[in-house]
């Protein structure tokens, strides 16, 4: 069941496009990971899904309704995750969750139970009343995920939550997001960290330059990229040049390269050589190991996009 | 929603200890400092004190001041990052401002009543009637916060927005005489000094009824801060809808 649709989205700034055309599905209960380098459009994109800005041309629905027309009834039912920090620094962890969660309509007991489970959710019980100036990065992180999670939203929208955090918060942050997904919260997840939408994502959109190039899980955007197979071997007696000469001729086979005893084979994509190669390889004296590379989720961004991911980590 | 707005911006605003500072103890010092420097011996045209004189001006001068809070708040709020917070959330931004500008009308006349009491306990200054004296300075406080909300709102560089402000303040408080600066006798200052100027509308106000003076004057004082009030709030609905909402 699809919770969330953009189609044909238009979001201009000026003469530039931030948005070209987007089309987008959500499905319910599923993390959907968004990628994309510096400038990409995914925090318009977000921003646009979310409410928060009027696109030029497009229609966006969630929950089977039209944003435009049941916009506050649709927000009622979003959570947003920001990039950036945004809690009342002058207020308690408990006061800021009581602030958002009455904006969202809780009041009285079942506030203060949501308040308590959600504090709780995030590890901040203890600090509950303490002000967010004393946390650490982690911890006014997770009180930024917690006043989105008030009031328990049906869709949580996820804008790079990790950035600048430790290893131990991230871990947990993440480890929240799948227990999120199993309650039934549907999560629309953008990062730059690849590991990231690896372990969580079931499905995967990349964007740049306003559009989006790609989606799928992440085996059938590895299977859509033409990407060279890379095998490394080492064996046991030096390969002689008859050898080397056989490797090059077997079918796919763009170049090998050795140096004494290793060698480097580089295939097109699918030519799927391992086995072709061992036969070769075992003939003129035995393997002693072998591994070979398959692309990855960084393979597939650079062969779409032209750009590592990283070159976009400050958006 | 808007009473719990109310609610926790007012409580924001009780935890900024330099608000305190700025907006009571500052203003008590010169007070103090500039009453004992004057004397007793001193008596204005209006038969007060050198002390009333110098308590009234102060304290209807930082309900100006007052109108930097509803700014910075407003810009924190609703025009850095934590903007996009506030508009995913289901509720029109122009409550959270309204909430905001009540909440420091309210922390300004907590402020103004300290003041007050304080000056009349420890300084023996005649308000006359304090009620009247706390509705006035709530109203001066209703117009500045006003002013500032426009400017925050309407003007897209917060710089210039801080700059038109100060420019709202000394103007003000140099028309009417505080910052010792000689004045012109022209109509036009007398006019804006009589129908516009928060700080002598509040000040007239107060004097003529703390001396027992013509009450017309002090009505049409404290008339013309409402109306200034109500020109304003239509002003911020007119021009800060497109920010606001």
């Amino acid at each position: 069941m699809i919770i969330a649709y953009m189609n044909d989205i238009v979001k201009r700034y000026g003469s530039f496009r931030a948005l070209d055309h987007v089309n987008l599905e959500v499905e319910k209960g599923e993390i959907l990971g968004l990628l994309g380098p510096n400038g990409a459009g995914k925090t318009t994109l977000i921003h646009a899904l979310a409410g928060l800005i009027k696109v030029d041309s497009g229609d966006i629905s969630l929950f089977g309704k039209k944003l435009n027309d049941h916009i506050m009834e649709i927000k009622q039912q979003i959570g947003l995750v920001t990039q950036d920090i945004t809690i009342f620094d002058d207020l308690t962890a408990r006061e800021n969750l009581e602030f958002f969660g009455g904006i969202y309509g809780l009041r009285g007991a079942e506030l203060k139970q949501r308040v308590d489970e959600t504090l709780a959710f995030v590890r901040l019980t203890d600090r509950a009343k303490n002000l967010p100036a004393k946390f650490s990065g982690g911890m006014k992180r997770r009180l930024n995920i917690a006043c989105a999670l008030v009031h328990r939203p049906k869709l949580l929208i996820m804008d790079e939550p990790t950035v600048g955090i430790d290893l131990q918060s991230r871990n947990y942050i993440l480890e929240s997001v799948r227990e999120l997904q199993k309650q039934g919260t549907t999560i629309l997840y953008t990062t730059h960290y690849m590991e990231e939408v690896q372990s969580l994502a079931s499905k995967i959109v990349i964007m740049d330059q306003g559009h989006v190039i790609a989606k799928g899980t992440l085996e059938e955007l590895v299977e859509n990229i033409q990407h060279e197979e890379k095998i490394h071997l080492e064996v046991i007696d030096e390969p002689t040049s008859e050898t080397l000469e056989e490797l090059r001729s077997l079918n796919g086979v763009k170049q090998v390269i050795h140096n004494k005893k290793k060698i480097q084979i580089i295939s097109s994509g699918g030519a799927e050589n391992v086995d072709n190669v061992l036969a070769v390889v075992k003939k003129a004296g035995g393997v002693r190991s072998v591994t070979a590379e398959k692309p990855t989720l960084e393979d597939v961004f650079l062969t779409l996009t032209g750009k590592t991911l990283r070159d976009g980590e400050e958006e | 929603m808007l009473l719990r707005s109310v609610y926790f911006a007012l409580r924001r605003m009780l935890r900024g200890y330099i608000g305190f500072v700025i907006l009571i103890l500052l203003p008590l010092a010169i007070i103090t400092v500039n009453g004992f420097a004057i004397g007793d011996e001193f008596v204005d045209e209006y038969g007060r004190t050198g002390m009333e004189m110098i308590s009234i001006g102060i304290i209807i001068g930082f309900q100006l001041v007052g109108g930097f809070y509803t700014m910075e708040t407003i810009k924190g709020d609703l025009f850095s990052e934590n903007r996009w917070r506030l508009r995913s959330l289901p509720y029109p931004i122009y409550i959270h401002a309204i909430s905001i500008v009540i909440s420091s009308v309210l922390f300004n006349i907590l402020n103004g009543t300290i003041m007050v009491l304080f000056t009349y306990w420890v300084y023996g200054v005649n308000w006359g009637n304090i009620g009247w004296a706390v509705l006035v300075l709530m109203f001066v406080s209703i117009v500045s916060q006003l002013v500032f909300l426009i400017a925050v709102t309407v003007i897209k560089k917060y710089k210039i927005a801080e700059l038109i402000g100060y420019a709202y303040l000394f103007l003000f408080m140099i028309l009417s005489g505080y910052l010792f600066i000689p004045i012109p006798d022209i109509v036009l200052i007398d006019w804006i000094n009589r129908y516009i100027n928060p700080l002598t509308l509040g000040e007239t106000a107060i004097i003529y009824r703390m001396q027992g003076l013509e009450t017309s004057e002090m009505y049409l004082s404290m008339g013309m801060l409402i109306v200034l009030s109500i020109i304003l709030t239509v002003l911020i609905v007119l021009l800060g809808r497109r920010r606001l909402t």
